[in-house]
């Protein structure tokens, strides 16, 4: 087992993903993380949990907008992210949820981040309905 | 170069700067952290910040600022309640990311309140933005 040195322990920083409990319109995104990578530096990204405490779809046909994922989801994206618009394809790791309850990345798998980029974390209603959902969660950058 | 002990590892603590897309009105603010230090033996350090501009909504024309020296939208660390500011700030005057200086740190220990605000800097247009960035507080040892 290795020892973290002082400066090592000054350049490990853990960010926030959060979103308190929020009313998602159909087919709205928001954005609660976002971080450009430098060269040198590493994301890291294991902890973030995602609820839908409630919805207004019951005994109502919902229609999801990209079929892949669930009713809700938060994803992590790199590049450019035009908030207008649902975000561009599938999300290079997710949490999905197809109904009211929590869901949690998988914390056995790290996902780790290098490429010099712009990340962002966002979560969307993949619907025609009215969710509401909270995402709590952290990213440890670490950089030289 | 030293190890760091378990009782340094334990008085360490990050602290979130968070602000999911939120619409801040023309010329409007909003504190989105506040870190009160209340002896001098705790140090705050600050220097992650990443500012998300997502969204600029003009009533028609160009977007005209209010403090011309800084971009549309800023989000900046002052001290104490008054808001003196300490110079670190990160602004936008584009849609995109825009990133604080991890190399550019703050360190503070002056009794007081430590805040985060981001101000719409523009009097004709409301934006939109998302905010990420972390303070670390250090108590002595």
């Amino acid at each position: 087992m290795s020892n973290i040195t002082e400066h090592e322990f000054a350049r490990i920083i853990t960010l926030p993903i959060a979103l308190p409990q929020t009313s998602l319109p159909p087919g709205q995104t928001v954005a609660v993380f976002s971080h450009r990578l430098s060269f040198g530096q590493r994301l890291s990204i294991r902890w973030a949990t995602l609820g839908i405490v409630n919805a207004d779809y019951e005994d109502v046909d919902v229609t999801k907008l990209n079929s892949n994922l669930g009713l809700i989801y938060a994803g992590i994206y790199a590049g450019i992210y035009i908030p207008t618009q649902p975000p561009n394809g599938d999300p290079i790791a997710s949490v999905v949820l197809d109904g009211v309850g929590y869901a949690q990345l998988n914390p056995f798998t790290l996902w780790n981040f290098v490429s010099p980029d712009d990340y962002y974390f966002v979560v969307a209603n993949n619907t025609n309905r009215t969710f509401h959902a909270v995402l709590t969660g952290a990213a440890q950058l670490y950089y030289a | 170069m030293a190890l760091i002990t378990r009782l340094q590892f334990d008085n360490n603590i990050d602290l979130p700067i968070s602000l999911p897309a939120t619409e801040i009105g023309a010329g409007d603010w909003l504190t989105i952290a506040a870190v009160k230090i209340s002896a001098t033996t705790t140090s705050l350090n600050f220097r992650c910040l990443n500012l998300n501009l997502l969204k600029v909504t003009t009533t028609g024309g160009d977007p005209v600022k209010i403090d011309a020296s800084r971009g549309w939208v800023y989000t900046s660390l002052a001290h104490s309640v008054d808001g003196i500011e300490t110079g670190h700030y990160v602004d936008a005057s584009a849609l995109g990311l825009t990133a604080h200086t991890l190399s550019s740190e703050f360190d503070g220990n002056t009794v007081g309140v430590y805040t985060i605000t981001i101000k719409n800097n523009l009097s004709n247009a409301s934006i939109w933005a998302s905010v990420t960035g972390q303070f670390r507080l250090t108590a002595a040892v």
